[in-house]
């Protein structure tokens, strides 16, 4: 993590503790230590699942074990490469578009108050369709090809992204808009300089949900009508009963949603640092003359 | 230009204000005339809800009034408007600062006590930063320049509004209790400061506080507000040097006829 590079008090009050992710040799550990846990669980339960299948016998269309299903994946490799590509790009383009559609949306909502009014109940309503309803009408309108899942996955990701814009905007604070009035700010200034800068916290509150809701809509997509990508390849090696395919595919999805998640995460440090601050973490006021 | 008195910065005559309450129209300012020569530093002093803010709103334009005017160098304030979105206007010569200190969060300090001069131009901001690099050290804030509010003290934060409210460079500096919220051993330092920021850079101060010690110890004169609806009750010069008033005798008596002033009515009431 980026330190804000200003002095520090030469004598910090003793016991306390540096920020949590620092390059201190405690920051360090403390980072490590996130990671280890979850990897040894995991671990573990691999380790049984394999165990457990040989133990049984498990036949292997019904469970295969862990290391049938990486030989799998190494002997395919070539193919779940294609379909993996295929799937992240899905991925990438639907939830571009619906952050984007979102955006636009959250600013015409709290910038029309008539908008709001008329669209806003709407909105909410139309949550309740099940997305997985209006997924064959996409393959009907846009086909059988990357298109239908781009819009499956930004009709998923515009939603969390249009309420948190709306929300981060009106987080505004009146006292700070009447500021900038008496500074002489012109709208544009107000938009760029307050408005947007207050509504970031909660705006990448809501790219984290849509990095996740990205992958569920193009593979919902890819399960109504595809011809390939991770969903399709799933479901045909379903109906073969070659579950160690079927997990294969899992196991290439999951790091789709996990290196967008890391990447909005990644910005999220970068871009808001002074969310990551406090004024315990440099004990300050120490050094007040 | 035709000179109109002896050129008063600030100039309100017969100003009235009423807000609607709960319980109807309330009235906040009942026909207050006052008048501020260019160079001065007033305090205006009141009971708290006294419709002081509301003054200063009305003076930077954030408020109409429903009667009377509030002139600044002559020119009528207001227009601002209080609607989203409210088109651009006339900048009025005053600068702006509350209790809150109004810190933007996502800026470090140089970045805060900048902000004034950058919504004018990137020019102004270039202009304006060598002498915002003087006054960080007036302000001991020079150690600071990278922080962010939330890892500011609450004296580090007002001293950095205070020092943005300078930098707007406006000749006239409309206060809003910018100490109320400080412990009394950082509210005398930052009021010391004050006094030496208003001397070396010749600006016209009104100050509202509800703070009589205050009050006598920095201004020349004191205007004393009623409770709501506000109407001005007196006012007192404070024709002692700024360095004697601490322990001069003559403070502590203006100090019990002001505070006379201000029980005055009610305890007729």
């Amino acid at each position: 993590m980026r330190t804000p590079e200003f002095p520090r008090p030469a004598h910090g009050p003793a016991g306390v503790d540096p920020p949590a992710g620092s390059s201190t040799r405690a920051g360090r550990r403390a980072r490590y230590e996130r990671w280890l846990y979850p990897l040894l669980l995991l671990a573990l339960m691999t380790g049984l699942w394999e165990l457990g299948v040989r133990a049984l016998a498990v036949p292997h269309y019904i469970l295969p074990a862990p290391s049938e299903v990486l030989a799998t994946l190494v002997e395919q490799r070539a193919v779940f490469a294609r379909h993996t590509a295929i799937t992240t790009l899905e991925v990438l383009a639907g939830g571009a578009l619906g952050v984007a559609v979102g955006l636009l949306l959250g600013l015409a909502l709290y910038f029309s108050p008539a908008l709001e009014k008329a669209l806003y109940p709407l909105l909410i309503a139309s949550q309740n369709v099940p997305v997985f309803a209006i997924a064959p009408l996409l393959v009907v309108w846009f086909g059988y090809g990357l298109w239908s899942k781009v819009v499956m996955a930004a009709i998923i990701v515009f939603f969390p992204i249009a309420l948190a814009m709306l929300n981060g905007l009106q987080r505004t604070d009146p006292d700070l808009l009447r500021l900038f009035r008496t500074m002489g700010a012109t709208p544009a200034q107000m938009l760029w300089k307050l408005r947007l800068p207050t509504a970031l916290p909660a705006l990448f509150a809501g790219l984290k949900l849509s990095a996740v809701y990205s992958t569920i809509g193009a593979v919902i997509g890819e399960w109504v009508g595809a011809g390939a990508g991770l969903g399709y390849l799933m479901l045909s090696a379903n109906a073969q009963l070659r579950i160690a395919t079927v997990f294969g595919a899992i196991l290439c999805l999951t790091p789709i949603g996990l290196g967008l998640l890391g990447l909005v995460t990644w910005l999220e440090r970068r871009l808001l640092p002074w969310q990551y601050l406090s004024r315990d973490d440099f004990a300050l006021t120490q050094s007040e003359p | 230009m035709k000179a109109v008195q002896a050129q008063a910065a600030i100039d309100v005559h017969a100003l009235r204000k009423s807000f609607d309450g709960a319980e109807g129209r309330y009235q906040v300012l009942d026909g207050v005339t006052l008048s501020i020569a260019a160079g001065e530093f007033v305090s205006l002093l009141g009971p708290s809800g006294g419709g002081k803010s509301t003054l200063l709103n009305i003076l930077a334009g954030l408020d109409e009034p429903d009667s009377g005017s509030a002139r600044i160098h002559g020119l009528r304030s207001g227009g601002l408007g209080s609607a989203r979105g409210a088109p651009p206007r006339p900048r009025q010569p005053i600068a702006y600062m509350q209790q809150k200190d109004l810190l933007l969060p996502w800026r470090t300090l140089w970045d805060n006590i900048l902000l004034g001069p950058e919504l004018r131009s990137r020019a102004e901001r270039r202009r304006l930063e060598s002498a915002a690099r003087a006054l960080l050290r007036e302000f001991q804030l020079e150690r600071f320049t990278r922080a962010f509010p939330a890892q500011l003290s609450g004296g580090m934060r007002q001293r950095a509004a205070l020092l943005r409210t300078l930098l707007c460079e406006q000749p006239i500096l409309l206060l809003d209790e910018p100490f109320g919220a400080l412990d009394a051993i950082t509210r005398g330092r930052l009021q010391k400061l004050l006094l030496r920021v208003w001397r070396e850079f010749d600006k016209t101060v009104l100050l509202v506080t509800h703070d009589v010690e205050e009050a006598v110890l920095l201004s020349h004169r004191v205007i004393v507000l009623s409770a709501m609806p506000g109407r001005v009750l007196a006012e007192f010069a404070v024709p002692i040097p700024h360095e004697a008033r601490p322990d001069a005798p003559e403070t502590l008596r203006l100090r019990s006829r002001i505070l006379k002033t201000l029980e005055g009515p009610d305890a007729d009431a």
